[in-house]
This record gives structure tokens, sequence and C-alpha cells, in this order.
């Protein structure tokens, strides 16, 4: 993509060495008119002179009348643009999520180049490491089977940024945080997942949910996410047998091996009834991934995506200096969210049965939209704000990781959101 | 009630997370009047005490799982849960005890993890998808001797409920389950009922629900939201001492497949086996709410 303030600045740069050389030119050929004046009469030559320096100034104010009207044209016509065009020239440059138009500082978001791999929160701009998500960093085998069908009409994959923050529930240790989050911009997908607090190891759930939908998505059909959740599924008792030597989990900040895991499991259900009951009982988390793609002819950016539950997609777009609501997924009303969500199960998890029902949604991406992933209590406290003309978009924009944490507590306490995990990834084009 | 209870109650939610902060606390009166040894509606192979006994140490088992995170630990103390059973003895004199056994019978309440590590014994039944087996731990037997005293029951349950919403404020409010199949023999227990559910937590006052058994071929009632047209004094009086059911519970009792109306109450009367266990699932659904 060419640089707009670039191209934005060239007729004006232009414009008066053009204007100088047409004087120039006039002069240079006056000079010439005199010269041979002079030869043929000396007196006569003087008024040539001066015909040809009043031919160049009336030149000259031609010229520059007929450019201010170019310039005039010029501007009406990137008028009828695609709002992309205006955005990107007068807004704030994509990385700067605040409303304000200023270069990135350490109070701003960091943002994730694309890169291979499951994104992991970087270091921040003044060299400080950001908290990471212990549960991100285990390595499950790809499912080969849920290669994600390739359309070659979207099959190009835009430069896109990207970040997450979290939180965990209040009085928890961030061991204890029960939402993952996956980031893989090489391929345009993100996913967020909300294991379920009541259920056994819903951290795990989440977190095998979110690698397999950034490694191996399926289809957006019922069919084909059943077949991935049965699949995916598989990870999970992976993860709770520990038959994957190579599989690894963080836990305490240590990467461990699942297979030690599991022998402390053996060796604990000797005498425990509840660890054997648990895991037949499954696990069950919330969960929403989207892919973003490119139509390869017209440019124009566009995201898909899934949703089982209560975690929401929310599309942010700049409109002057702040960001209004452009689209909130599956959920966009406050009071819609309830305490019994739509959620993917285990495959086999006790009285669970197949997933009943996934919704899916469509849109478009301009440069300068922001999508945001997040857990249900910061959904529906942002939706809530929003909805009482609080605009809490520029504020989530400029968040940053250690900032997540206070303003949970603050709204916590205020009544204003549910205590529970809170995550928040934040996706634009680069 | 005072200005500062009547602000309490204004600003009762019940939305209080269940966590090892703010644990909550289940109370269960089991009646174990001789009467409860007839059979349950629509079942005439089974007494009631049998019936109850298994449907209770099944929710016990559920709610020892809800407690369950990880392998690597045992359950967490999410729940503190009191089993009291009613009678009396030959002399007609009350007999209001902890229906658990020791050693667990020492204290008020029993934490969750003491709960999944003191269970009388462990049955294997067969699972459900039809291969292996499951464990079924036992945490009561049934028993069912001599009267009714539903107002010493409620009085046992007061003083629990007070001592906890004096330890754990910010908690969600200890719900009571009353389960009977008769009228009380030591009182009017209204003044009981609306004496315990006169205490709060700051999340709301206390809940006290009650169910109904009997051998009436009338289809169960569970959750109406007005009297039920009975003439049945005893029926109408226990829609009266039953707490309205918090919006999270009617979501519930939806999901389970009940048509139930804003304003229903935590009531059900000539409950069979199935209402039994949907009343104890849908009455205590604090802490398995998903989020």
């Amino acid at each position: 993509m060419s640089n707009p303030s670039q191209a934005g600045r060239r007729p004006q740069a232009q414009q008066p060495a053009n204007s100088a050389g047409v004087v120039l030119a006039t002069l240079f050929l006056g000079c010439i008119a005199l010269a041979l004046a002079s030869i043929a009469d000396l007196r006569g030559g003087w008024w040539v002179l001066c015909i040809v320096l009043l031919l160049a100034v009336l030149t000259e104010l031609l010229f520059a009348r007929i450019s201010a009207s170019r310039t005039a044209a010029a501007g009406r016509s990137s008028s009828l643009e695609p709002p992309r065009s205006r955005q990107t020239v007068a807004e704030a440059p994509p990385s700067a999520w605040g409303s304000a138009p200023a270069p990135p500082s350490a109070g701003q978001p960091v943002l994730i180049p694309a890169s291979p791999g499951h994104a992991r929160p970087p270091n921040s701009p003044s060299g400080q490491p950001v908290q990471e998500l212990p549960a991100q960093t285990a390595s499950f085998v790809p499912v080969p089977s849920f290669v994600p069908t390739v359309q070659s009409k979207r099959a190009a994959v835009p430069q896109l940024i990207a970040d997450a923050l979290w939180t965990p529930k209040s009085s928890h240790a961030t061991d204890e945080h029960e939402d993952a989050w996956g980031i893989g911009l090489e391929h345009g997908r993100a996913a967020i997942a909300d294991g379920a607090s009541s259920a056994f190891m819903s951290r795990e759930w989440a977190a095998v949910l979110t690698r397999s939908y950034v490694d191996t998505p399926p289809a957006h059909d019922l069919a084909a996410v059943r077949r991935w959740v049965a699949t995916t599924s598989q990870d999970w008792s992976l993860a709770a047998h520990g038959t994957d030597s190579s599989a690894q989990v963080d836990h305490d900040g240590a990467t461990r091996k699942l297979s030690d895991i599991r022998a402390e499991i053996d060796q604990k259900q000797n005498k425990d009834w509840w660890s054997a009951e648990s895991e037949r009982r499954g696990s069950f988390a919330a969960f929403v991934g989207i892919k973003v793609g490119q139509d390869e002819a017209s440019g124009d950016v566009y995201w898909d995506a899934l949703a089982v539950g209560d975690s929401c997609l929310i599309q942010v777009r700049p409109h002057g200096s702040v960001f209004v609501l452009e689209c909130a997924f599956p959920i966009d009303s406050a009071d819609a969210f309830g305490g019994n969500p739509e959620l993917v199960a285990t495959a086999g998890a006790e009285g669970a049965g197949l997933l009943p029902v996934i919704r899916t949604a469509s849109g478009n991406l301009r440069q300068g939209d922001v999508l945001l992933l997040m857990t249900d209590a910061l959904a529906q406290w942002a939706i809530t704000q929003d909805s009482l003309g609080h605009a809490p978009w520029t504020l989530l924009l400029g968040l940053t990781q250690p900032e997540i944490g206070p303003l949970a507590l603050q709204e916590r306490a205020k009544g204003a959101m549910v205590d529970d995990d809170v995550s928040l990834v934040r996706l634009a084009l680069a | 009630m005072s200005n500062f209870d009547e602000t309490r109650m204004r600003s009762a939610t019940y939305s209080a997370r269940v966590d090892r902060d703010r644990p909550a606390c289940l109370i269960f009166l089991l009646d174990q009047s001789n009467s409860m040894r007839d059979p349950l509606a629509g079942d005439p192979t089974r007494s009631r005490h049998v019936a109850l006994a298994e449907i209770l140490n099944g929710l016990l088992y559920e709610v020892v799982l809800r407690c369950v995170k990880s392998p690597q630990e045992g359950p967490r103390p999410y729940f503190a849960v009191a089993v009291v059973g009613y009678s009396t003895d030959h002399l007609g004199n009350p007999i209001i005890k902890s229906a658990l056994h020791p050693p667990l019978d020492d204290h008020d309440v029993v934490w969750t993890p003491d709960l999944a590590s003191n269970p009388l014994r462990i049955d294997q039944r067969p699972a459900g998808s039809g291969s292996g087996f499951v464990s079924a731990p036992v945490w009561i037997e049934p028993t069912a001797s001599g009267g009714t005293p539903m107002c010493g029951a409620f009085d046992r349950a007061g003083l629990i409920a007070k001592s906890w919403v004096d330890t754990y404020p910010s908690s969600f409010p200890p719900i009571v389950i009353n389960i009977t199949d008769g009228e009380a023999t030591d009182g009017a227990p209204i003044a009981w009922a609306n004496r315990l559910t006169g205490l709060q937590s700051d999340d709301g006052a206390v809940l006290l629900f009650n169910l109904g058994l009997s051998s009436n071929p009338s289809p169960p009632l569970l959750f109406p939201s007005e009297v039920p047209n009975t003439q049945d004094e005893f029926t109408s009086l226990m829609f009266q001492m039953s707490s309205t059911l918090p919006p999270f519970m009617l979501e519930a009792a939806r999901a389970q497949g009940f048509d139930v109306q804003a304003g229903a109450r935590g009531f059900g009367c000539n409950a069979d086996l199935r209402s039994v266990v949907t009343f104890l699932n849908v009455g205590t659904a604090v802490g398995r709410v998903l989020r």
C-alpha cells in the first residue's frame, strides 16, 4: 500500500518549481528576441524586452490559476473515494488506537507483527516484559484433516497487527485464569475462549480450542465444526492423559510435560474418586474465532466469524476523533448475557451431546477499523457502556496490559463489571 | 425492617460468584418422619426416604465435582454443606441432627474437600454409556421414624445461616432446601420461615425452597408463580413459605424445560423422582452457572 501522506504532499511540492521554470523559459526566449532586435534596431529592442517581461508575468499568473483549479478538482474527487482513503490520510495511524493522532509511545498498545507461530504478548516499548498468559505455550500437534478450505477469492491474507490483554478474576492467581486466546496473523486468524468456571480442566480446553482454530480452523458450518470439536477434543484428552510426551503446558510459570502431569494424576487417582469422575464429565468453554482474508481482485478485506456462547467479536470504526461500534457478534445487547450460555463441550462429555448450534457472521474490514475479541464479562461491560453513551472504545483501544487489571477492579467495585476472567484480543489492518 | 436492612434488600442481586473468598452454603432439611417410608408418587416400588437418600447422594457428588478444577489438586472449598435430618423419638421428642455420618457430623457445615474425602463408601455403578463403571460415593443412608418437627429444623437452619452471613457477608446467601411429606408437628412453621428468610448477605436474603412429597396421583407441580388452586392448606402454606427464584435460577428452570414465569417460587408438590431431581438441580444452581 502506498504512503498516502507522500501522495498528498507531491502536488504542492511540484507546483512552485513548475511555475519558476515557465518564467525562466519565457525570460530566456525574451533575451534571444532582445538580442535579435538589438542587432536589427537598438531603440526598438527595449520595447521588445518590456513586452517579453509583461508576457512572463501574465503567463505566471495564468499558470498559478490553472494549478489552483486542478488542486481543487483533485480534492473533490478524493472525497468520493471509499472512506478508507480519507481515514488513512486524516485519522491516526493504525498503530495508534486511541483517538489522538500521535505516534506510538510507551502508553500505547503493543502490536504484534505478522509472524509464524502463536501470538504471545511481546515486550513493551519500554523494554519491560508484559505478563504472559501461561496456558498459551503448549504446542499440540495440528490435525491434518482440518486444513482450512482455501477459497481463491479470499486467498490473500492482508497485513495485520494484533495484541492481547488479560486479567484474572479477583482473588485468583494468574494461573487460574480460565480464558485463552490464539493469534495467527500469517493466516489471518484469531480466537478467544472462556473455559467454564465449574468445569474440569476448562483452562486447558480453552487453550486447545483457540490453538486448534488458529492452526487448523474448520469451515464455518455445523457439520464441519462438530468434526473439528471431536478432533480437537482428542488434544484435550491428550492433555488430560498426558500420552503425548511432546505436548507441554505452562503451570506456575514453568513448562512441564503433560506426561509428567498425568503421572501425578494416575498416582492421585488410586485414592481420589473425583479426578476420574471429573475427566469423564468433560469440559466446556465459550468460543469465538475469526478469519480475515482479502479479495485479490478488489483488494477488499473480509472477516468471517464463528461463535458458540457469549464470547464476543466487536468491530469498531473511527468516526472523526472517536471510535464507534460497527458490529457486535453474537451478542449485541447487555441484557442478552445470561448465566447459561451455549458452550463447546469436549467430545463425550457427560450429558453434553453434539454441539447444538453455532453462530456465524461476516463483514468487511477497513483501514482504521479494529476487531476486538472479548470474553463475556468485558463484552457485557463494553456493550453496556456503549449503550449508556459512555463510548468505551477509545479507552479499550488505548489500554495496556498493566492497566487492564486496575480497570477491571475499578469496574467490578462499582458493580459495572461481572467478576470474571477478562481477556481482550485487538486486531487491525497494518 | 430498618432503613439499613431495606437498603440491603433493595441492593440484593443474587449475583455473587462462588469462589474461595465467597463460598456458598447449601442447607438441606430432610424430613425423616415415619411417613417417609411410604412410596414416592409415580413409583409404588420405591419408598420416599430411600429415593431421597439416593438423590441427595447424587447431588452431593455433583457439588463436589463442581469444585474439581485440575488434576493437580483436590476439590476446592467453594461450598459448605449442611444436611439436617428431622424426626422424633418414640416419646415425641424432636431429633434434629446432621444426617451425615462421623466424622462429618461433628460440624454444622461440611466443606467440599472434607465431603469428598469422607464418604461412607464408594459404590461402583454401570456407566450411562454402557461401558465401564462409575464411582458413586454414598454419604447419606435412608432412615425414617416418628414425627415432623419442621419448626425445629428451621430453627437449626437459622442458626447455621446466621453464622454464615456474619462470616461471609459478601457471599451468595445461604440456600435452604426443605424436603418433607407432611405438616409440621411442632408448631406453625411460617413464622420460622419468615425469620429465616429475614437473614441476608450483601447479595440477597436467605433463599428457602420447599418440596412436598406425596403418593398423590396428581401430576407434579414445580415452580408456580401463583398459589396453587387447591383446598389443601398445607400446600398453600408451603407455597407462602417459599422464596421467589432469582433470575439465574429461572433460567436454569427454563433450561430444564419448565415454562416458568417471573415471580416463580422455589416450591414443588406431588413430586415424583424426576421432579425431585429437577427441583434440586435448579435450587442448587448457584456455582453451577458455567461462567
